[in-house]
């Protein structure tokens, strides 16, 4: 599946290297072709833009503020622990990227970004520690709006002046555009609907990934499983794929959140639970085949352990129909989180989901229109967005699509 | 060798066709013979009865066979809509509200089942329905019914003593699926029947609302459902056939003594039909026909009303003020709002057995955070009325001369200030030694206005520096959590009687063993107070107790009581005289003008 | 291939076994008590309970009439023993055997499935051949991307937004918003019932069909370019072959494998029912029965749902590899 592009002057295992780098490097030259897909990707970075700084973009508290002379910073001295842990994770992500791309080929053993994912994931998990421990909570209730338009008072905002938790009963129900900051309106009990959407991106992207994250890795485990000891272990990997297959998923999601209470880490385990049986049977698949390929057989007949064919050689050339499914996979755990709040299994209140605005439209269609049209076009541009990129993928993997 | 040509799919899709009208043809048969068969069905029950019907006695003032209200055309179909299907229609066992509705009125008056005993819409006081008179013995423990001579069933048998011990008796079984009304008969011991017009009670407590009670059950036919004495032989077995009985006994609808009788169910159509009872012992309805309709979505039902579907409905909050009222609406419907005093309260319970709520002043001080006059002025738009007690606030067991409890955020920084709690860390958190105020409050899923509620409380309480989470939970699950006491803080409603005993709710020992007592309420004087109003006969005296547990309450805030509401109500104009009363509405009084009936 | 056909038919059973396992494990294991159903209504916007007590005793009274005082591992082995039968025993909240319930349930289900299914295969088939025939052509890139749009948009977005403007009085009042029938509709004749129910079923079929229809139509495209690109239909075009004919009579045939194997898998789809779509538009069918049962404790037609269609789904995929067997000579069971 590999091209293989061998020079003379390469050592020879500098050779394995640099093909598996070409290969890659085909796809993305592939994937970038494709304006769709490339405009899908564009698009799934901004959500994530947006899940990451949502803080900095809808806050009812302002980035300084001056009165008199004395500044104070109330936005960054308000940050909660788990926005310091997003900050993390994203900064862990980018320092990884960075560096899979400076540092010099030899360091990692041939996989620099594979090798350094454990080295960043660890970073991260001790940052988030430290964050944990050291951020408390706070509540800061101060009408900083009110304060900001006083004389000899200066503050700079966000582009949205509200929280997507504070209620204003006065000002309940206003459609869009009516009110002056209030962009996309109010809902049902005057909190801004603008800032709500922004904020709901976390919930639902977390819930995608992290939902989809466990999928693959169930599946890819289960599925690696079975191709490569076969027999037995294939026989029962495949008995339980088939039980999941037959359970019909949502029926068993929502069995197990109306039973055991509505929490989101709860919502994620069930939806990567439910999902992960696509993924074991691609891996199983690939995995059976490319065992009994010549490298697969050679690398056996030299005696090298299992741990190193599956992740040296089986699985990088195997993840290819995974990870296509996978982006699919995301848009599809975000349309169930959507469904789940739709019927009313979502999270608790107060916190944003696409899904719960939804939900809360729906009681009052004729009167909330944009709070059936706003949400779900949401949900409809992440989910177009997942799929494009998806999509994009399987073209540029598919090797028959590609122009020699 | 064998191609698949065009010419075979042609074949195969006019096969399949063929076959297709034959199934079709075969289902429109079956539908006339459903409909030859039914009509056979009625006019065989009908000769039946006519057969069966025993020579009427002579009639007393209200003569049977009268109209309920003179000068009025009867005749005609109406169409209520109700939210929820119930899902048995079995007198003694069903659970939800709607088929207590349709079995014995909206008002507890007969609809297809009555009882000994009703209310009486005006006066609120226990008048005799199926019963002439009653007796109380003077140890209070031994109740005598005289039914009325005239009370009959819709098949024209007369309605005996026998019938009303077989009921009682019959509830009484343990394998009877009713556990929720045989808790209230633990202390009645025996029924029996003195001769066939009397009847007579024992029980072993005295208790005030026993009378009412020996009252109340809906009164079910004996020559029906047991013409061989199987309860004596064998009530296990009664009650396990009887637990079956959802609609039709033995494959008809049951007899009822009401002005009504239970037509058909058609359970897909979402749909109950109920028909005049031409037999009725007393004045008849006027309505022909009367028809339950049942649409979950409210925005459905409108739609129905307005569409001529459905004649009468109940309406929210939002559909009374935003949906109706414009000029097309007004010409074809009229609302109604009007205040039960069945309607009971909703409230916000406050886990008293349980830091920091075990503390008065913590709970004053929340009671001064809700803002209720906001609330039901934006959310219910001025409709509830605000609730300061226990009982129903225009009767004579509330205390007039408290208020209502005040929005007051100052004084519950104070109260909370008082009993400990500081903002130490400075990041706007309250805390008591060295733990942050922090809670849950539980809610069951899918009740929008409580978590409205609840959202708009989660925002003042973090303005003052209390952190509350808000955790729904299913319905089933939410019992469990109160049953178990396991919750902070709870929100609920509680529906009331006209006659309230506050055992169940406030008395210390129904914190036991799953009473209603979930927040663990304690006050000796208040458990004094209903022990000796318990055994209180005279209602002047009796009332005067409640009126202080109701100050007592209202000092402790055991609950941070909230609403009560009003029943609000669309109504088509082609109904005339549907009154409406401080416990409901009486299907048997209305009457369509003749010119409306054909829609 | 009767080994083969053998085999799977008993591998069905550990299977069927393991999920009933997993679904009775998951009830039991839960919170929530049927027999503590408390006596509420819906009124004022939240449930108002009659207040009164349940006691200890009369709980357990009330478990031992549903058989629930049992341990779990007995009342499992009883339940087993009784679907052997075919008895899924009786409903804790109908209070009628299961089967019965679920009969009353399923005719909306299966009409809304089935026109669902007719609607889907007879546009997207012949919308994906279309887009294949014309590829990179205007038709092709228009309907690629309404598909598109169509798949990425949740059902409980468009039903909503579809009751909104086309049910309301105030926008276009062309449909009715709920239910299955008018006001009334049994005492019409036939075709005029027909006709009703039809037109009540528009725009759930519609609702439910748009997302197969994308996926579908895809299907049948990529299918069919696949194979119009192989060497065999180039062949029949070198050999003279009209184009209409080499679509039809040669790629056409062969691409419609995998669509054909996916309606194997229509089987358990016909009786399950979609929760959201039955909620949006008021009607009751499968989906909202099994939805109430989870909501209910209701553990007989729990159990019973998730058997019934564990069974189709495992019959479907027995029937789509057996289909595959059939269509394709390249496979072979042996």
């Amino acid at each position: 599946m590999s091209d293989v592009a061998v020079t003379a002057t390469d050592r020879p295992g500098e050779a394995t290297r640099r093909a598996h780098e070409t290969y890659w490097a085909i796809v993305r030259h592939q994937f970038a072709k494709n304006r769709a897909a490339v405009a899908g990707l564009w698009l799934v970075c901004l959500f994530f833009l947006a899940a990451i700084f949502a803080p900095f973009l809808a806050n009812s508290k302002p980035f300084f503020l001056c009165d008199h002379g004395r500044w104070s910073f109330p936005l960054f001295a308000d940050l909660t622990s788990s926005d310091l842990v997003i900050f993390a994770a994203a900064g862990c992500v980018l320092l990884w990227w960075v560096a899979g791309r400076v540092v010099p080929r030899g360091w990692f053993g041939g996989h620099p970004w594979f090798g350094m994912f454990f080295l960043f994931a660890g970073l991260f998990v001790i940052l988030s520690v430290a964050i944990e421990l050291t951020v408390g909570e706070r509540n800061d209730r101060t009408d900083y709006r009110s304060l900001a338009g006083r004389p000899g008072v200066r503050a700079v905002f966000p582009p949205i002046r509200y929280s997507p938790v504070e209620t204003d009963l006065a000002i309940r129900r206003t459609p869009p555009l009516r009110l002056p900051g209030h962009y996309l309106g109010t809902d049902d009990l005057g909190r801004d609907v603008a800032s709500r959407l922004l904020w709901a991106t976390r919930v639902s992207l977390a819930v995608g990934f992290i939902a989809e994250g466990l999928a693959v890795v169930i599946g890819v485990a289960l599925g690696a499983i079975a191709g490569y000891f076969g027999r037995r272990a294939d026989f029962i990997i495949m008995r339980f794929v088939e039980v999941m297959i037959c359970f019909p998923a949502f029926f068993l999601i929502l069995t197990v959140l109306a039973f055991f209470g509505r929490h989101l880490w709860l919502i994620m385990l069930v939806i990567g639970l439910t999902g992960w049986t696509d993924n074991a049977r691609f891996i199983r698949a690939e995995f059976l085949r490319l065992r009994n390929q010549e490298y697969g057989m050679a690398a056996r007949a030299l005696g090298l352990g299992w741990v190193r064919i599956v992740f040296r050689h089986l699985l990088p050339n195997g993840i290819a129909p995974v990870l296509v499914n996978a982006s699919f996979g995301v848009a599809a755990a975000i349309l169930i989180e959507g469904g789940l709040s739709f019927l009313g299994f979502g999270v608790a209140p107060p916190r944003a989901t696409w899904g719960t605005m939804l939900n809360e439209g729906r009681e009052n269609i004729l009167d909330l229109p944009w709070l059936i049209i706003l949400p779900g076009l949401a949900i409809f541009l992440a989910v177009s967005a997942y799929n494009l990129v998806g999509e994009g993928l399987r073209d540029a993997l598919d090797p028959k699509l590609r122009e020699a | 060798m064998n191609e698949w040509r065009l010419r075979d799919t042609i074949l195969v899709v006019f096969m399949v066709l063929v076959v297709g009208i034959m199934l079709l043809q075969m289902v429109q048969n079956d539908r006339l013979y459903d409909r030859v068969n039914k009509a056979i069905r009625l006019m065989e029950s009908g000769r039946e009865n006519g057969a069966a019907s025993m020579p009427v006695p002579a009639s007393t003032t209200q003569a049977a066979g009268e109209w309920l209200v003179p000068n009025a055309d009867p005749g005609g179909t109406c169409i209520v809509c109700y939210t929820a299907q119930p899902a048995t229609l079995n007198p003694l066992t069903y659970k939800d509200a709607y088929a207590d509705y349709i079995l014995n009125g909206p008002s507890g008056a007969g609809c297809v089942y009555e009882s000994l005993l009703r209310r009486d819409p005006q006066s609120l006081e226990l008048v005799g329905q199926l019963a002439e008179s009653w007796q109380v013995s003077d140890d209070h423990l031994a109740f005598t019914f005289k039914l009325r001579p005239e009370v009959r069933w819709s098949d024209g048998r007369p309605l005996t003593a026998d019938d009303v011990v077989f009921t009682y008796r019959l509830m009484k079984v343990p394998a009877l699926d009713c556990q929720r009304t045989q808790v209230y008969y633990l202390d009645m011991d025996k029924v029996e029947a003195l001769d066939p017009r009397t009847v007579r009670f024992h029980w072993t407590k005295k208790y005030f609302k026993a009378v009412e009670q020996s009252g109340g059950l809906p009164i079910i036919p004996k020559h029906l459902l047991d013409p061989d004495d199987l309860l004596e032989k064998d009530p296990d077995a009664l009650a396990r056939k009887v637990n079956s009985w959802v609609f039709e006994w033995n494959g008809a609808p049951p007899v009822g003594s009401g002005p009504f009788c239970l037509e058909s169910w058609d359970r897909t159509a979402n749909r109950v039909t109920l028909r005049r009872n031409d037999r009725y012992w007393g004045p008849k309805a006027m309505l022909e026909r009367l028809v339950f309709r049942f649409i979950t979505q409210d925005v459905a039902a409108l739609q129905t009303l307005k569409q001529g579907g459905i004649d009468l409905m109940a309406l929210s909050p939002e559909q009374w003020e935003k949906q109706t009222g414009d000029e097309a609406f007004n010409r074809s419907f009229l609302k109604r709002k009007y205040y039960r005093a069945t309607a009971g309260y909703s409230y916000i319970g406050w886990n008293n057995r349980r830091a920091p709520f075990d503390d008065r002043r913590v709970r004053q001080a929340m009671s001064y955070l809700v803002p209720r006059e906001l609330i039901n002025e934006k959310i219910f738009y001025g409709l509830q009325k605000l609730q300061n007690g226990p009982f129903y606030m225009e009767g004579p067991q509330a205390d007039p001369k408290l208020g209502q409890w005040p929005y007051d955020p100052a004084k519950a920084r104070a109260l909370l200030k008082e009993a400990g709690f500081a903002d130490t860390k400075g990041n706007g958190i309250l805390e008591r030694n060295g733990k942050p105020f922090e809670f849950s409050l539980r809610l069951p899923a899918g009740a929008a206005s409580s978590q409205k509620i609840a959202e708009v409380l989660q925002d003042e309480l973090a303005k003052v520096g209390v952190r509350m989470k808000i955790e729904p939970y299913e319905w089933s699950v939410y019992i469990e959590k109160l049953d178990q006491r396991d919750f902070d803080a709870c929100m609920l409603a509680w529906t009331a009687a006209i006659d309230d005993d506050p055992r169940q709710i406030w008395y210390s020992r129904s914190y036991l063993d799953r009473g209603s007592n979930h927040i663990g309420y304690e006050n000796p004087e208040v458990d004094r107070l209903i022990l000796a109003a318990d055994e209180d006969f005279d209602p002047t005296t009796r009332n005067e107790k409640f009126r202080r547990i109701h100050d007592l309450i209202y000092e402790d805030q055991p609950y941070t009581f909230l609403f009560t509401g009003p029943s609000l109500l669309a109504q088509s104009r082609r109904l005339r005289n549907v009154n409406t009363s401080r416990i409901g509405l009486d299907f048997r009084e209305w009457w369509i003008p003749r010119a409306l009936q054909g829609s | 291939m009767r080994n083969y056909l053998l085999r799977r038919l008993l591998l069905m059973i550990p299977t069927l076994l393991g999920i009933t396992v997993i679904t009775f494990v998951i009830m039991r294991v839960a919170p929530g008590e049927p027999a503590a159903i408390a006596r509420t209504s819906m009124e004022g916007g939240g449930p108002v309970m009659q207040a009164g007590g349940q006691t200890d005793e009369l709980i357990r009274a009330k478990k031992a009439l549903l058989g629930l005082d049992k341990p779990i591992p007995v009342q499992y082995l009883i339940w087993v023993r009784r679907v052997m039968t075919l008895d899924f025993g009786e409903s804790f909240f109908y209070h009628q055997p299961v089967w019965m319930v679920i009969a009353e349930h399923i005719w909306p289900t299966l009409q809304i499935n089935i026109l669902t299914i007719v609607l889907v295969y007879l546009t997207a088939i012949p919308l994906g051949v279309g887009q294949a025939v014309r590829r990179g052509k205007l038709f092709d890139r228009a309907t690629t991307v309404a598909t598109f749009a169509l798949y990425a948009s949740p059902t409980y977005w468009i039903g909503p937004m579809l009751l909104i403007f086309l049910c309301n009085p105030q926008y276009c009042n062309w449909f009715p918003s709920n239910g299955l029938n008018r006001q009334f509709a049994e005492e019409l004749a036939f075709f005029p019932w027909l006709g009703d129910r039809l037109y009540h079923l528009v725009l759930p079929v519609l609702c439910q069909s748009y997302g197969a229809l994308a996926y579908l139509s895809k299907q049948s495209r990529s299918g069919l370019l696949e194979n119009l690109r192989a060497d065999y239909v180039r062949t029949a075009r070198a050999k003279g072959v009209s184009q209409w004919s080499a679509v039809f009579r040669h790629a056409l045939r062969n691409s419609v494998i995998p669509i054909i194997t996916i309606m194997a898998m229509i089987l358990p789809s016909l009786i399950g029912g979609s929760i959201i779509i039955e909620m949006i538009f008021s009607i009751q069918g499968m989906g909202w029965l099994g939805f109430n049962a989870i909501l209910q404790r209701d553990y007989p037609m729990i159990m019973a749902t998730a058997t019934i269609a564990a069974f189709l789904t495992l019959i479907g995929l027995l029937l789509q590899d057996l289909l595959y067997a059939w269509l394709d000579p390249r496979i072979s069971y042996e």
